[in-house]
């Protein structure tokens, strides 16, 4: 499964020369912690990693329209 | 025209169910109690980085489910449209139970146990917070199957 667990503080630990790893935790001096997540999750594997996690609501969104089509027959009963 | 066809109306609350099953999920489990989060086993949220990284994901995940949501929205729509759906409660009401505990036995299984992204409550104990999360997915779906099947001969029209 793509990236999913590889640790997070390689994103950008060549921003961190000179300012320590404790610096990265925080903020990143170079990029901004946002800017850095962001391109490690939407960065290679990121497809692969969504289809993986979105396999559950997938599933269900498949079982659920399927029943689309179920009929009804009966009587009359008021709901 | 008597109503003949519940599929639209149950299609239409089982997606429904799902996408608010998720949001449940997302709102009560991720944010209010911070139990976990979407990759909280693979990427343990213990620092600034990881804790964003989970954030993305999660809010990835609710973007799916606000798409579920939008797409139940639509069917629901279009099935009150149609002239051969019953407007039943009880069917209604049990689809989106059905969903709602689709939603939470597929993510127990697959997120949880399979792919062990995360667990519902992650320590001392976390197999039985699963099981238990499983064992009340299974009464939301027997009480989805009752109510849904309780209105199977509800042949209301909308409106009536």
């Amino acid at each position: 499964m793509g990236r999913l667990g590889r640790p997070y503080l390689a994103v950008c630990r060549g921003s961190t020369r000179g300012y320590g790893e404790d610096m990265l935790v925080l903020a990143c001096p170079r990029c901004s912690t946002a800017d850095a997540v962001r391109a490690e999750v939407f960065g290679d594997g990121f497809w692969e990693n969504l289809g993986v996690l979105s396999l559950p609501l997938v599933i269900a969104v498949v079982i659920g329209g399927a029943l689309h089509r179920m009929p009804l027959r009966g009587g009359r009963r008021r709901s | 025209m008597t109503p003949t066809h519940r599929g639209p109306l149950v299609s239409a609350g089982m997606l429904l169910g799902v996408g608010l099953g998720g949001f449940v999920d997302g709102i009560l489990f991720h944010q209010i109690l911070q139990w976990h989060n979407m990759l909280s086993s693979r990427i343990p949220p213990t620092d600034l980085v990881a804790m964003k990284t989970n954030m993305l994901w999660d809010g990835l995940f609710h973007a799916f489910t606000w798409l579920t949501t939008a797409v139940g929205l639509g069917r629901l729509w279009r099935a009150g449209q149609r002239a051969d759906v019953p407007w039943s409660t009880r069917t209604f009401v049990g689809s989106l139970l059905l969903g709602w505990g689709l939603f939470n036995v597929v993510e127990g299984i697959i997120d949880h146990q399979i792919l062990e992204l995360h667990h519902l409550h992650p320590g001392e104990g976390q197999l039985s917070w699963d099981v238990g999360f499983l064992v009340v997915s299974a009464l939301l779906l027997g009480g989805g199957w009752a109510l849904v099947n309780s209105g199977r001969n509800d042949v209301e029209p909308r409106g009536m």
